[in-house]
């Protein structure tokens, strides 16, 4: 009696199991039949500096770090910050993602600022540079600075580069550019006359 | 000169043996136990052939014989139903002998199970993880618990994800054969270990060498070979329940099996099992490591059928696990990393928890076999085993990516393969015996999110033919093994928004000749050499861009070709009645080695510059040795010692990277004397050195491989009787001196010190719930 319940019980787990290991549909790897789509991730690609000198005459003058097809293949291109000295600037970054591959970033920006608290933009002259750029970010996440927007100051010429980098700092942002991950580390040449 | 030192050492505690010629007083003391069940057998007949003289194990299956001269003798012990027992034994002084009789599977197992235990490739070395070995891993990863072998190391990442290497090789030179079936998972990067659960297995063991000729084309470095108990043989039900503790992220290991035959039909006969385990977050000797802990939960199932000459079964496995991924080691970019590695140790911020939060890594791996065996006359069967395996890897990371859900992996993988392979063996009245077999495989990978590799298609096939003669009178045994395969890969590459379909095909032939001499009773020694090969993959030959976890930008070359290893294996096995000596040489020489190599320039992406790698071919050498010294001491001591060197070259040019340091390891164990209650109590006290590992090409590097160190480690076992049942215990301590290091191996040595002192507690117990008799229960 005893191992006919154990029998049957048996019979029973063995075709659920069967069962369990024939469910799942077979994925064909062909591109035609799969869900699978060649960018389907987002990533930044392009980082757009925006500058307007504080005078109200001027306009905005637009610089751009990119590479489209992200890590490998080209050759990032860079643009060289041209800057006036002894003036102010009111800068904008932008972040894109050209990886769609039809030539105009797709503006990333916005989900930043969304998630402004966890993220911190630091920017750093360096070198002889440093004594002739002082940058400050002006904008808050209600607790700390964010750094997408920030002023440039110039004092005397002097040619150099500047390195901003995106920390990501989830539950870990203290003000500091210390903690946290680097999502974004690009240098712009700076040439200032 | 480290060899020098070591060969020192050695003969010291070699020369201790020389000690005790003496009268003939000596006792014989010793416990017959049945090899699976670990039962005590009485009533085994003992004999020892040169003096005629015998007894009969007693109800604890313990015999004694009293009244020894020092000498060489031949132990026979016998049982019914048992395959009798032969040992040489050699007296100095008094000695107590453990023998474990193994049912006689001739029957009950049909012939192609007992030709396959001792004679698939007697020329190479194999090692197989002893019941005690067995015990001190349980619960332990696969790559944790193939390190007691000599030879074995592992590659890890962290605590959980372990890989194993053999002689400095790894991945795909290394095949898993998990219950006759080559485990087919993602063994793309150092991160992604084998989805197997080794307390679902009786055996484990390791062939190392090329063992590609019987397995594969791709086991080049050896193979690891997981076999489950056998099912029941006669009607009822047992289990075994194996709980284990572990201190160092509090891990909790469960694990059960329930075997069982039905009474009504003759030799039908199953098996169900699983295990759990759950770890919060490790510490080293000062931090705890935020987010390392991990779950698993695997089980099992199997059906058996078997009659006189014929029999057939279904096996079904999943593993499932989730594993963290250390919040310190998913970093940016190299800024990052140099600033971890300068800092020197990560910031412990939340203490220990269970929680696992992203970067985790959640992987799935189902296998279902079928296998038919039919004994077609006295001395010939032939087998047909079909296994499908399904692999589901996703990981997700700390970022959720912009504009998508943060519960969307990063990476998916799914792979499906399905393999069937036919063998026939014949084993003649002559002195011919061999294997002949074939095996087909076809195999799809699929991608989601982050590029890592293609989609492909794989299909191949193989034939092998291996061959022993064994002379009835010569002491040299022959094997001699040929192999062809061919293989078919389709990948489908992203191009320009488009998929452009690439086409692959590489066949070759393998082969080996193999000498197994039998030197006098004490020495065997086995040589083994030929050839293996294996295609490139396709992440060697598409990968293409940021490997995270490597922070490393790495390029694929689609125009690489196969890879081919001319091998040498020695291996000498010397055993006298307190003396065992293994001593493995090998050498493999690699025509088109494939391994990622350092760029000359750095590539400059949006987070930064990172190093370059770019997969390669060259031509590679690879030599080293294994020493396994185990010695019989006065007083019930027992010393064992292992040392492995390795040394691998680009011909011509300067070292190849990512091989293990040398190391070396002394343990001492006492046994204490069994009473009727207690049994196979012992305790040991294991030093572990591991070398240096300086020898790395320049610029290979992020920076300067680790140190040399020094582990103390200790273990104690018994079982204790409750009348036939064997409860076994054990405690361990690994790094009982909380001592600070990093290993080579482990990717974690950029961010923090290895784990500090673990302790762990195991307890398995056997139970029986339905006797062998059903009459009383119907």
């Amino acid at each position: 009696m005893n191992s006919k319940i154990w029998f049957y019980s048996f019979t029973l787990l063995a075709l659920v199991g069967a069962f369990s290991a024939c469910k799942k549909d077979e994925e064909e790897p062909e591109p035609e039949t799969t869900h699978t789509h060649v960018h389907e991730e987002e990533v930044i690609t392009t980082v757009e500096l925006h500058l307007t000198k504080s005078d109200s005459t001027a306009k905005e003058s637009e610089f751009t770090w990119s590479d489209a097809d992200g890590p490998g293949g080209n050759e990032p291109s860079i643009d060289t910050v041209f800057l006036d000295s002894s003036s102010v600037y009111k800068s904008d970054l932008h972040f894109g993602d050209e990886s769609d591959g039809h030539g105009h970033a797709h503006d990333v920006t916005h989900e930043l600022e969304e998630e402004a608290d966890e993220h911190l933009i630091c920017f750093d002259p360096m070198d002889k540079l440093a004594q002739s750029l002082q940058v400050t970010r002006t904008d808050s996440d209600g607790k700390y600075e964010v750094g997408l927007k920030s002023e440039w100051k110039t004092s005397g010429a002097s040619t150099g580069k500047i390195k901003i980098t995106l920390k990501h700092q989830p539950g870990v942002k203290d003000g500091s550019c210390s903690p946290g991950e680097t999502d974004i580390e690009i240098e712009f040449p700076v040439v200032i006359k | 000169m480290q060899k020098l030192v070591l060969a020192v050492l050695l003969s010291t505690v070699f020369g201790l043996g020389l000690w005790g010629q003496g009268s003939c007083e000596h006792v014989l003391q010793g416990a017959v136990s049945e090899d699976a069940e670990q039962a005590p057998i009485p009533f085994a007949g003992i004999l020892l052939v040169e003096t005629s003289r015998g007894t009969v194990s007693d109800s604890l299956g313990r015999f004694e014989l009293t009244n020894i001269c020092p000498g060489q003798y031949t132990l026979v012990v016998s049982h019914l139903g048992c395959e009798p027992d032969t040992q040489f034994i050699q007296v100095f002084g008094d000695l107590r002998i453990e023998v474990k009789l193994a049912h006689n599977h001739q029957w009950l197992d049909g012939y192609a199970l007992v030709e396959e235990r001792e004679q698939e490739l007697s020329t190479l070395p194999q090692q197989t993880l002893s019941e005690r070995e067995m015990q001190e891993s349980m619960g332990q990863s696969l790559g944790e618990g193939l390190q007691k072998l000599t030879g074995v190391t592992s590659l890890s990442t962290g605590n959980s994800i372990q890989k194993p290497v053999i002689h400095g090789l790894h991945s795909n030179r290394v095949l898993i054969l998990n219950n006759g079936i080559r485990q087919e998972g993602q063994q793309w990067g150092s991160e992604h270990a084998p989805e197997v659960d080794p307390l679902a297995n009786e055996r484990i063991s390791v062939i190392k060498g090329a063992a590609a000729v019987r397995y594969g084309s791709d086991a080049i470095a050896g193979a690891v070979i997981l076999e489950p108990a056998a099912l029941r043989t006669s009607p009822g039900i047992d289990g075994k329940i194996h709980l284990a503790g572990f201190s160092n992220g509090r891990q909790g290991v469960v694990s059960g099996v329930l075997d069982g035959q039905f009474a009504q039909i003759q030799g039908l006969s199953w098996r169900i099992q699983g295990t759990a385990k759950k770890s919060g977050n490790v510490h080293t000797p000062d931090d705890h490591l935020e987010n390392t802990g991990f779950e698993e939960l695997d089980f099992s199932w199997a059906v058996g059928w078997k009659r006189k000459r014929f029999y057939a079964d279904v096996f079904y496995s999943q593993f499932n696990t989730k594993l963290g991924i250390f919040k310190g080691s998913h970093l940016g970019n190299m800024t990052d990393l140099r600033k971890a590695f300068e800092a020197g140790r990560p910031v412990d911020t939340v203490g220990f928890s269970y929680e696992i939060s992203a970067p985790y890594q959640q992987v799935e791996h189902e296998l279902f076999k079928a296998r038919a065996g039919l004994q077609t006359g006295e001395h010939h069967g032939v087998e047909v085993i079909y296994g499908r395996q399904y692999n589901r890897r996703r990981e997700y990371d700390s970022h959720g990516l912009f504009g998508r859900s943060k519960d969307a992996p990063a990476l998916e993988l799914e792979l499906t393969t399905h393999t069937l392979e036919g063998l026939w063996n014949h084993h003649n009245e002559g002195p011919w015996r061999g294997k002949i077999g074939g095996s087909v495989l076809s195999q799809d990978n699929t991608y989601g999110g982050r590029f890592f590799i293609p989609n492909y298609k794989k299909e191949g096939f193989g034939f092998f033919w291996l061959e022993r003669l064994v002379p009835d009178s010569s002491v040299i045994e022959w094997e001699l093994g040929i192999r062809y395969d061919y293989q078919r890969q389709a990948v489908y590459v992203p191009q320009d928004r488009q998929f452009r379909r690439v086409n692959h095909q590489f066949s070759q032939f393998s082969g080996n000749l193999g000498a197994l001499i039998k030197a006098g009773k004490k020495l065997r020694v086995r040589v083994n050499t030929g050839s293996a090969w294996r295609p490139p993959q396709v992440n060697e030959m598409y990968s293409n861009g940021l490997h995270h976890g490597a922070a490393a930008v790495e390029f694929g070359d689609s125009t690489l070709t196969s890879e081919t290893a001319y091998f040498l294996t020695v291996s000498n096995e010397y055993k006298t009645g307190k003396l065992r000596v293994d001593w493995d040489l090998y050498s493999y020489y690699f025509d088109g080695f494939i391994y990622s190599k350092p760029e000359p320039s750095p590539v400059l992406t949006i987070r930064g510059a990172f190093p370059a790698f770019r997969y390669t071919q060259v031509d590679a050498w690879l030599m080293g040795s294994d020493l396994q010294l185990i010695y019989n001491l006065p007083f019930n001591l027992e010393y064992r010692g292992k040392a492995s060197l390795l040394r691998a070259w680009e011909v011509g040019r300067d070292f190849l990277n990512g091989m293990p340091a040398d190391r070396m390891e002394h343990t001492l164990e006492y046994s204490f004397k069994n009473n009727s209650r207690i049994r196979d109590a012992y305790v040991s006290l294991g030093v572990l050195h591991v070398f240096k590992q300086s020898r790395i090409p320049p610029n290979s590097d992020f920076v300067e491989p680790p140190e040399a160190y020094t582990l103390l480690n200790a273990q104690l076992g018994l079982a204790l009787y409750f009348g036939d049942y064997p409860i076994q215990l054990g405690v361990g301590v690994k790094n009982l001196l909380n001592t600070r290091y990093r290993d080579y191996l482990n990717r974690f040595r950029y961010y923090s010190d290895d784990l500090g002192t673990q302790v762990s507690f195991r307890i398995t117990v056997p139970f029986t719930l339905l006797k062998n008799d059903t009459k009383t229960h119907q």
